[in-house]
């Protein structure tokens, strides 16, 4: 299914992408439309990784790793679901059928991940009593290779393993559960979309999402002409709250707080 | 210590500490102490220039860093760069401010930046990558690779700010920074409320009769309200969330057996 240079490739792309955003050169905005549009560059098929990314990205929005929390691991689904819809010649329902799967079971790597953490800070705090400053530095530096090796090898591993029995399962998929998950496809974004609901105050700007359902729903617009509009009404606020600070609190409560009901 | 404050700025070790404040969390990551390993590595650079020579002082200060740390990666570099001011200070208990310093602020600026950088900020920016993604364009991707660059020089300038002029710039702008995450608010929820009809999907295969034509259920629904399916399952799962049962892991397999359910039927 995946030739050696493929593998090696797809390996290449995740590790690198793995060290720039975990140094957070890489923001958390669009990471996975990226590794979902190289991936399938390399496999032949960018509109395809195109694709499964964007439905990857709509999912994992709402997923913030908020106050050390773990979240589903979305961009490790992204790489795999990409190569399994172009490997399998199965297309984007069957990758994104995968790919939420393996992010979805993916949260343990992380949990996985800041357990192996606390191992190093030991040999870190370790090594600070013993005054060998360079020791701690090394250590650090160890640790952050062991977590873009931890999360490197599941795909690693998914790449390898899944060559022959991806095939196959995928092959002897009964129509239904292929349909299944398809469907599942396109109604796991509402997922994400809820999430970020719950997380923003959405008792006292309730209007706002009416205004952009409008927008789309009847009037066909683009997200992006949405945006655009909303960022209109956005600096009109702002200016009316820089204008009146007393008012700022009446607004709404402060973002990141839950707001019930 | 006879450092004049101020003159560690544009020295290598300043700007290593800087790009370092940017990088800090996964350096770190832990159940025990989270982001402080990040931390103490983002602070060495500053701290072997300034205490190098005296290992058991730095040993202390070290020990002291390694604490629970856990704040806003992106508005760490503030915290950093006021650290090395005070670091840089030299006098006896300057450790012993900045971290309370740094405890003071890390709970405020995480709630700040997470609703800012990551709860709206993924909301408007991300959402308009995938969206245009699956329109089958790279445009959005190239409009947050854009942002990545702009916060790339937000944060070094964060880290300058920290250092001259101390987290007073922050904690006394609370207004202004409340009003621009409310502003920021207004455009996420805009865009939530447009990407609810344009990217959830759902259709059903059922019809009924009605007078001598059959008409499918989705048609009849979508006349009442477009997109009346998506809507409504956004809703159940927004009210689902509100629960104690349903985890997030659960909704999604909740929604995965639900729909292959849905497909055993044939009703979708």
């Amino acid at each position: 299914m995946f030739s050696v240079l493929q593998i090696i490739l797809i390996m290449l792309i995740w590790i690198i992408y793995q060290i720039l955003s975990n140094m957070f050169i890489f923001c958390p905005y669009g990471t996975a439309v990226l590794i979902g549009w190289i991936t399938g560059a390399v496999l032949g098929d960018p509109t395809t990784g195109l694709l499964v990314g964007g439905t990857m990205e709509l999912m994992s929005i709402g997923m913030n790793p908020l106050g050390g929390s773990s979240v589903p691991d979305y961009y490790t689904g992204c790489i795999v679901g990409v190569a399994f819809a172009i490997g399998t010649h199965q297309g984007m329902d069957v990758g994104i059928a995968v790919g939420i799967t393996v992010g979805t079971l993916g949260v343990q790597i992380d949990v996985f991940n800041k357990m192996i953490g606390t191992y190093f800070a030991h040999k870190e705090i370790e090594a600070n009593e013993k005054m060998d400053f360079k020791g701690v530095e090394t250590w650090i530096v160890r640790r952050f290779a062991a977590c873009i090796a931890l999360t490197a090898l599941p795909v690693f591993l998914v790449l390898i393993l899944g060559n022959g029995v991806m095939q196959t399962i995928v092959n002897n998929m009964p129509v239904w559960l292929t349909h299944g998950l398809s469907l599942a496809g396109g109604v796991l974004p509402a997922v994400g979309f809820a999430i970020l609901l719950r997380s923003l105050p959405i008792k006292s700007n309730f209007q706002y999402i009416i205004f952009g359902y409008v927008l789309a729903a009847y009037l066909q617009q683009p997200v992006l002409a949405v945006a655009l509009l909303a960022l209109v009404i956005a600096i009109v606020y702002y200016q009316n709250q820089i204008k009146s600070p007393a008012a700022v609190t009446a607004g709404s409560s402060n973002g990141g707080v839950q707001d019930d009901e | 210590m006879t450092n004049k404050a101020g003159s560690l700025k544009g020295t290598k070790e300043y700007k290593e500490s800087k790009i370092r404040s940017i990088m800090y969390q996964s350096f770190g990551m832990n159940y025990e102490s989270m982001q402080a390993p990040g931390f103490v590595w983002n602070m060495a650079p500053i701290l072997n220039k300034l205490y190098g020579d005296k290992p058991e002082v730095l040993r202390d200060k070290n020990r002291e860093y390694f604490k629970f740390y856990n704040t806003n990666p992106l508005l760490n570099p503030m915290i950093a760069g006021f650290t090395a001011s005070v670091e840089e200070t030299g006098i006896e208990n300057c450790t012993e401010s900045a971290l309370a310093m740094r405890t003071g602020l890390m709970g405020p600026f995480a709630g700040l930046g997470d609703s800012l950088f990551f709860i709206t900020g993924r909301t408007v920016f991300g959402s308009i990558a995938g969206y245009m993604a699956i329109k089958g364009s790279p445009v959005g991707l190239f409009i947050c690779m854009l942002l990545w660059v702009a916060l790339w020089f937000l944060r070094c300038w964060f880290y300058d700010v920290g250092y001259t002029q101390g987290t007073s710039f922050i904690t006394e702008r609370t207004n202004e920074l409340r009003a621009l995450t409310n502003a920021a608010i207004i455009i996420g929820l805009a865009v939530v409320g447009a990407m609810i009809p344009s990217m959830v999907s759902f259709t059903t295969k059922l019809t009924f009769q009605m007078q001598d034509a059959s008409a499918t259920l989705d048609g009849f629904l979508n006349t009442i309200l477009p997109s009346f399916l998506p809507v409504l399952i956004t809703f159940l799962i927004y009210k689902g969330l509100g629960t104690k049962t349903f985890t997030t892991t659960k909704m999604i397999w909740t929604v995965i057996v639900v729909c292959i359910l849905l497909s055993i039927v044939g009703i979708a």
